[in-house]
């Protein structure tokens, strides 16, 4: 290990590019002031892990990409320089700076424009943390290239199981490739409900063999060639690295670049910092040293040992000021300075330098930057807590929050799931008002849509904060029941279903065009028995869809109005088909079992759905023995079997008074 | 000291944390070279301004890489030599070892004075250097010149992980004499697979086994042969994980354990100035792997780097100048370092 | 003393050669002659080498006859047991319903239209190991390609789609790539629970299956499957992915359907599960979950080595192919028997019979003729100045004078006229070329045979 490998950099220096903006709302209210190359990750500003894993990596040069809080980020750096911080001995650091970009894709086409990448460099997303050793990879991508003229990048991958807190769940990835690590397809997942993925036949066909990875983690590092930034350049539309990965893959012919993939292996380990749960687990593995030799308690750029390292993972600073009754539990970092006083439970926290902690405080899952003050009887857990801030005694911050820079709260109060931040945000409608100090702020998603974006969006901000529970959010479907259907695990289309679709739709249509040319209802008739017999239907199904066509039908031909009347109107319309399709028991229960199945899709159904029952009564399409029947059999908790109820009491009383009437 | 005046030792730690300079005769090798260059070129004109300038560089060593010994020993024994030459300069000193009354009698002379200006120090002192320089080069060669006196013909030696050391020893043994090694796989970094790899060149018989036989295979064993990484005042050992164990294994059967040490190795601090800092734990990655899934969040995995080896299962030290009993270490270190510097 | 015995052979002799009809037409396809023997002895032989004692035989009703009569004739040792089916459109799913009651363990089924010197010891051990529910052997696609016989058709071969765990060589995914269009749709619960898996295309699937005894049980159930490979093997694939419903002992459950589902049937020794459980050995890292993912239902594949020969001869040019390396390969499929070229009451007054020839039983070949590379089946005649070059001869086939014949395929019972130059033909059953024709690249044989399917 004494000598480097220097192969690779005989005449060109090796480079690296690190995005340091970071495009997004993620972290407000924290980056309201601080940019996030300088968000403190174990009180180490994040800008440092990732020069030192670069310099520990074998880079000799690094671009620094800026956009924001310029100035900020050029003081941090020449401060490091200056406290001879590990990377600055052995690395070259310049900071290019450009006020427009508006993404990633923007830096790359700026970075393209001032023509300072020579050859083969390493890329990097804000964020990022590792201690690979990045020359091997280089010298890998370099003989790849001589082998595969088009080689564009070669994508980083780490290893690591499924339901493991390591990954993001919000970023689960795909990835299809063939035996020699070149990339066939690239797909994060996220958190999408379809309960399919769609593999291409010609790329499995294309290849003797292609292996389908779904246990690997992207550690948002590329080695790149020089053909990257003019890639970029030419397409407008990469906006982040993945638009770019998607694009070159689907157009492999056009653009006759290809990409690799690089697994880490051994004690190599490097992720990134895109949101708080990536934050939360990145912190908790540093702690657990995956991340060695940067640890805490051998300074990771400082080279000082800032802090020892006990049993239970306990890095404790020197200077730290602790009493007999307080514990620090296990997984905690204590920076210099710091006081807790008696009868206080830390566990799983990072706690920042100066930090005054007061009686009885429990702190846990959390983190808490340098000079705040957290006053006694505290209950504070999975939050983050800004530097400079106050907390006044019987305070209870739980359940991911996130509080900015300089936040004051009062006694007492209780904060669930917000964001604070202490200054007055510009939207005053979106704000509410603690106090002074103190404002909660909303970030607006773009939902008000239909309601499954909505909850995608509310869930993505779920999994993207603070890892609360202990299981997975989207894990519980991993295995299926066997009484779910075929369609759920099959992956052939077969016919059967399809058939029976086509045929619903066959129903539809001839209804509709029925009812809007006026057509004879013997007519329709007849199209339905011959699209029955196209589609070899039986005739329980012809029943069922023929109800549950019309049952469709207001919303195709009445688009806007109230359903009931327009329900109604087609009613009346194809009083003969019903006549000749509803004649028998079975027909009915057909019918019924429609209208059930409607109406637990379809809220406009759902409402009215005892109106309807009442008109099919009073037309004597349905008899009240089978609709008594067949309401005993339906579930009694949900909402359809509420609405029934009413009539059916009505109903049985009629009968009982029917009845009573007869005898 | 500011930072910016201790560059040189900067550049030491970065170097060892980048592991640029890895093995302890690397480092010991860079930090003769530190000094060298801090004599000869240095800002200092007393014998006193040269160990101020000394101590601050050891202090920084020290707070930066609390286990790295090697370097803290070679400056501290450089300070010896310099007091050492500034007494025989300006007074008339009993050379040649001291006696045991004396070392006790004698209390620390607080009040000596090295601020007189010595023209002569510099030239000496790096005439010295060049000596000790001369002694570092050839000390694992020395330590192995010595291998014929403890392996005999037909032994079975067993050994743990690589060292360089060691290495050399039983090669120079394998010229003259027929003999068996048994070689400890140690767990987790498997460096005896390399150790065995490299003594079948030489044509010795090699067998690795796993850290688990180790004591199933010590009652067949005569002797074991170990490097360390420093061996601490007390005669005990800063080893390589898994050492403890053979220890114990072979004290059980009665098997003497022979150290081969460096006299940099030699530290004059007994289980480090702050007892937490003793061991690292390295990545876990090497116990368990990170693509183990889920497991990983609910399991605390702890891979210390070092083992402590207490002086009583020690029997015997090999330096450069013979073999020594754990007892005697403290002799040894009396003549390698002034008890003034122990505490900096 | 009645052993049980572990596994019961079941050879499935009843298909009807569909893919190569223009030699199948009337003549059982197990009974083609390749080398020296006919198709189905490669099997039986293979099973009887292994120390199988008994075999089930399924047949055609109206073939049994010629099929016991030929197989008499090998001087087999193990004891055959025919069993034959009626309907033609059997599927091989229908054949195993047909013959359950005569199994009473697991399963080992094989095709009879398989030629391999693959050991079947691996697949077995597979199954022994893990205890699966089904194993299958995969196959190496063979590399070398032939001029075929017969008109200039492009064969395709059918591929399929093989998805294996890479850790656990679980079979997690097998369809044919024609079941698709344009793109394969995956279960996203599978791609979770086998985080890595490799997808083959490129492997033929040998239809030498292991099932365990609850699979034929099953089947008896779901009448709705017709064939071992198209369906049933994707069903009972698919069917890992499923756990069996928790019994609420506190509710009483109407049982609404008729049939029960597959864990009534697949249903695990309770003292294996605890072997299990009590010893450390776990299939897969990666996750949390208990050796094979508890799954009770686990298909395997057995992937045969790199130089293992094996084909199916189920289309054209394989047959073609295995008989013109059949000398070649010999030694290793008939695990190391003599070879008898020529039969001994082969009258053969010719002298140019070249060393890679192969002459059935009572074949006449008259002097002055040359035969090279070629197969010549019982009772053949060939008469003075023909040329018979890489071609195989079924049995009884009558060749006149001075007739020359050159990779060619000649089905029972045809004669060929004098003077006739045919080249890269087919020559169906009982056909009748006339004199001085010339064929090339042709199918021979009655018209309305070719509609025969």
């Amino acid at each position: 290990m004494s000598k480097l490998n220097k192969d690779v950099s005989q005449k060109d220096v090796v480079q690296a590019v690190v995005v340091a903006e970071y495009f997004g709302n993620e972290f407000a209210p924290i980056t309201n002031d601080t940019p996030l190359a300088l968000l403190p990750l174990l009180n180490v500003p994040l800008i440092e892990y990732t020069l030192e894993f670069l310099s520990l990596g074998g880079i000799e040069e690094t671009f620094l990409f800026c956009c924001s809080n310029v100035d900020t980020i050029k003081q941090h750096i020449k401060k490091s320089i200056e406290k001879s911080a590990g990377w600055s001995l052995t690395m070259q650091v310049r900071v290019i700076v450009s006020e427009s970009c508006r993404s990633f894709g923007d830096c790359l086409r700026d970075l393209d424009a001032k023509g300072l990448i020579r050859s083969d460099f390493v890329l990097l997303e804000p964020g990022i943390v590792g201690n690979i050793k990045l020359l091997p990879i280089l010298k890998k991508h370099v003989d790849i290239c001589k082998a595969d003229k088009g080689a564009a990048m070669t994508l980083v991958l780490q290893e690591a199981g499924v339901g493991q807190k390591g990954r993001c769940l919000y970023e689960e990835l795909l990835l299809v490739a063939t035996t020699n690590y070149r990339v066939l397809l690239h797909q994060k997942l996220g958190v999408s409900k379809k309960r399919k993925i769609e593999v291409p036949l010609e790329m499995i066909m294309d290849n003797s063999s292609v292996n389908i990875y779904h246990n690997l983690k992207d550690t948002h590092l590329a080695i790149c060639s020089a053909s990257v930034l003019p890639l970029f350049s030419d397409n407008f539309d990469f906006q982040t690295k993945d638009d770019f990965v998607r694009g070159l893959l689907m157009n492999e012919e056009i653009l006759g670049s290809t990409i690799y993939w690089h697994r880490i292996s051994g004690s190599e380990y490097a992720a990134a910092v895109t949101n708080w749960r990536m934050y939360q687990s990145i912190s908790r593995d540093i702690l657990h040293r995956w991340l060695y030799p940067l640890v805490p308690d051998m300074g990771i750029s400082s080279q000082h040992r800032n802090y020892v390292h006990l049993q239970n993972n306990i890095y404790r600073s020197k200077d730290v000021h602790l009493t007999q009754n307080s514990s620090l539990i296990e997984d905690v970092i204590i920076g210099s300075g710091t006081s807790v006083a008696d009868k206080t439970n830390v566990s799983r926290s990072i706690i920042g330098e100066s930090v005054k902690i007061g009686k009885n405080v429990v702190i846990e899952d959390s983190y808490v930057f340098s000079n705040t003050v957290i006053k006694d009887h505290c209950d504070i857990k999975h939050s983050v807590i800004g530097h400079d801030c106050v907390i006044e005694p019987q305070c209870k911050i739980t359940q991911a929050c996130i509080l900015g820079d300089g936040v004051k709260l009062h006694k007492k109060t209780v904060i669930e799931n917000e964001l604070i931040q202490s200054q007055k945000p510009k939207d005053e409608l979106l704000t509410n008002k603690l106090n002074e100090k103190a404002y909660k702020l909303k970030i607006q998603n773009c939902s008000t849509e239909i309601s499954d974006s909505e909850e995608d969006g509310l869930l993505s901000r779920k999994l993207l904060r603070l890892h609360i529970h202990e299981e997975d959010v989207p894990s519980d479907d991993e295995s299926f029941k066997s009484t779910d259907s075929e369609d759920e695990l099959s992956y052939t289309t077969s016919p059967v279903p399809d058939d029976t679709n086509l045929f619903l739709n066959e129903v539809i249509d001839s209804l509709a065009r029925g009812f809007e040319d006026k057509l004879q209802c013997d007519n329709l008739i007849l199209e339905i028995n011959s699209s029955r017999y196209a589609y070899n239907v039986t005739v329980k199904e012809v029943n069922f869809n023929v109800v549950k066509a019309i049952l469709t039908l207001p919303f195709q031909l009445f688009v806007g109005q109230a359903y009931l009347q327009s329900l109604r109107l087609l009613l009346v319309y194809f009083s003969p088909i019903l006549t000749n399709y509803l004649r028998n028991v079975s027909a009915m229960g057909d019918c019924l079992q429609a209208i059930e199945e409607f109406a637990s899709t379809n809220n406009e159904l759902n409402e009215c759905v005892a109106a309807v029952l009442n008109w099919f009564y009073d037309k004597d399409y349905l008899s009240e023995e089978v609709i008594l029947d067949w309401f005993s059999s339906i579930d009694s908790n949900t909402r359809f079997y509420a609405r029934v109820q009413p009539f059916t009491n009505w109903l049985q009383q009629a009968e009982e008074a029917s009845s009573s009437g007869d005898e | 000291m500011l930072e910016t005046e201790l560059v040189d030792v900067i550049n030491l730690i970065s170097d060892i944390r980048h592991g640029k300079v890895y093995t302890s005769y690397d480092v010991a090798i860079h930090t003769e070279q530190l000094i060298e260059k801090l004599i000869s070129e240095g800002q200092w004109n007393t014998a006193e301004d040269l160990m101020v300038l000394i101590k601050a560089r050891i202090n920084r060593i020290m707070s930066a890489l609390p286990q790295e010994s090697t370097p803290v020993n070679i400056m501290r024994h450089i300070l010896k030599i310099i007091r050492e030459l500034y007494d025989t300069g300006f007074k008339y000193k009993s050379e040649g070892q001291q006696s045991l009354h004396h070392l006790i009698t004698s209390n620390v002379d607080n009040a000596e004075d090295y601020s007189k200006p010595l023209p002569s120090l510099r030239s000496s002192l790096l005439d010295h250097l060049a000596e000790y320089k001369t002694g570092l080069e050839l000390s694992t060669d020395n330590i192995a010149t010595q291998a014929l006196e403890h392996i005999h013909a037909d032994e079975i030696i067993l050994t743990v992980g690589k060292s360089n050391t060691v290495e050399k020893f039983l090669k120079h043994a394998a010229e003259k004499r027929k003999f068996q090694v048994i070689v400890v796989e140690a767990a987790p970094l498997y460096h005896g697979h390399e150790m065995a790899i490299n003594l079948t060149k030489s044509n010795i018989q090699t067998t690795v086994i796993p850290d688990s036989a180790v004591f199933a295979m010590m009652s067949r064993v005569n002797k074991v042969i170990i490097g360390t990484h420093t061996v601490m005042a007390n005669g005990g050992l800063r080893a390589a994980c898994g050492v403890h164990m053979v220890a114990l294994a072979a004290k059980r059967y009665s098997v003497p354990i022979m150290v081969l040490a460096h006299m940099y190795k030699l530290s004059p601090l007994h289980l480090c100035y702050e007892q937490d800092a003793f061991n690292i734990c390295a990545s876990p990655a090497d116990v368990l792997p990170y693509s183990s899934g889920p497991i990983i969040n609910k399991v605390h995995v702890y891979n210390p780097v070092f083992d402590y080896v207490p002086p009583d299962l020690v029997t015997l030290f090999i330096s450069h100048q013979g073999g020594n009993a754990p007892s005697y270490v403290y002799r040894l270190l009396s003549e390698l370092y002034d008890p003034n510097d122990n505490e900096i | 003393m009645a052993f049980k015995q572990e596994f019961q052979a079941v050879i499935l002799a009843a298909g009807k050669g569909s893919r190569m009809h223009e030699i199948t037409a009337g003549k059982p396809k197990c009974l083609l002659p390749i080398g020296n023997k006919p198709l189905v002895w490669y099997p039986i032989h293979k099973l009887q080498h292994i120390g199988f004692t008994d075999v089930i035989l399924i047949i055609f009703e109206n073939q049994k006859v010629e099929i016991q009569n030929a197989l008499d004739k090998l001087g087999l040792l193990i004891k055959i047991e025919y069993v034959t089916v009626k309907n033609e459109d059997q599927g091989t799913a229908d054949s195993l319903r047909s013959i359950h009651d005569k199994i009473h363990s697991d399963v080992l089924i094989l095709s009879c239209d398989f030629v391999s010197d693959v050991n079947l010891g691996g697949i077995l051990n597979l199954f022994r190991m893990h205890n699966a529910s089904l194993c299958a052997l995969l196959l190496n696609t063979p590399t070398n390609q032939v001029a075929v016989p017969g008109p200039k058709i492009k064969y395709k071969p059918e591929r399929d789609l093989i998805g294996l765990d890479a850790q656990t060589n679980r079979l997690v995914f097998l369809a044919s790539a024609s079941d698709f269009e344009s793109s394969v749709s995956l279960p996203k619960a599978l791609i979770r629970k086998h985080t890595s898996i490799t997808m083959h295309s490129n492997l033929i699937d040998s239809h030498v299956y292991v099932l365990k005894h609850w699979i034929i049980q099953y089947l008896q159930q779901e009448s709705s499957i017709s064939t071992i490979k198209g369906e049933l093997l994707p069903h009972i694939i698919k069917k890992q992915l499923l756990k069996p419903t928790k019994v609420d002992y506190n509710v009483s459950t109407l049982n609404t359907s008729d049939k029960n589902d597959i864990f009534a049937f697949a249903k695990e020794s309770d003292l294996d599960l605890r072997i299990r459980n009590a010893s450390g050995f776990n299939d897969h890292y990666g996750d949390l979950k208990s050796s094979y993912h508890d799954d009770i239902i686990r298909c395997f594949a057995y992937i045969a080595e790199p130089e293992v020969f094996g084909i199916r001869v189920n289309n054209l040019p394989a047959y073609y192919n295995i008989n013109l390396q059949i000398i070649d390969k010999w030694k290793k499929l008939s695990n190391e028997k003599e070879l008898v070229r020529i039969d001994s009451s082969a009258d053969i007054q010719s002298s140019q019979v070249d060393d890679k020839c192969i002459v059935w039983d009572s074949c006449k070949l008259s002097e002055k003729t040359s035969f090279k590379n070629s197969v010549l089946g019982s009772t053949c005649e060939v008469q003075k100045f023909s040329r018979i070059f890489n071609s195989v001869v079924m049995n009884n086939v009558t060749i006149e004078e001075k007739v020359a014949l050159e990779n060619c395929i000649v089905c029972n019972g045809a004669v060929i006229k004098s003077g006739s130059t045919i080249k890269n033909c087919i020559i169906g059953s009982q056909h009748l070329v006339p004199e001085e024709s010339v064929h090339t690249n042709e199918i021979l044989t009655v018209a309305d045979r070719l509609m025969e399917l």
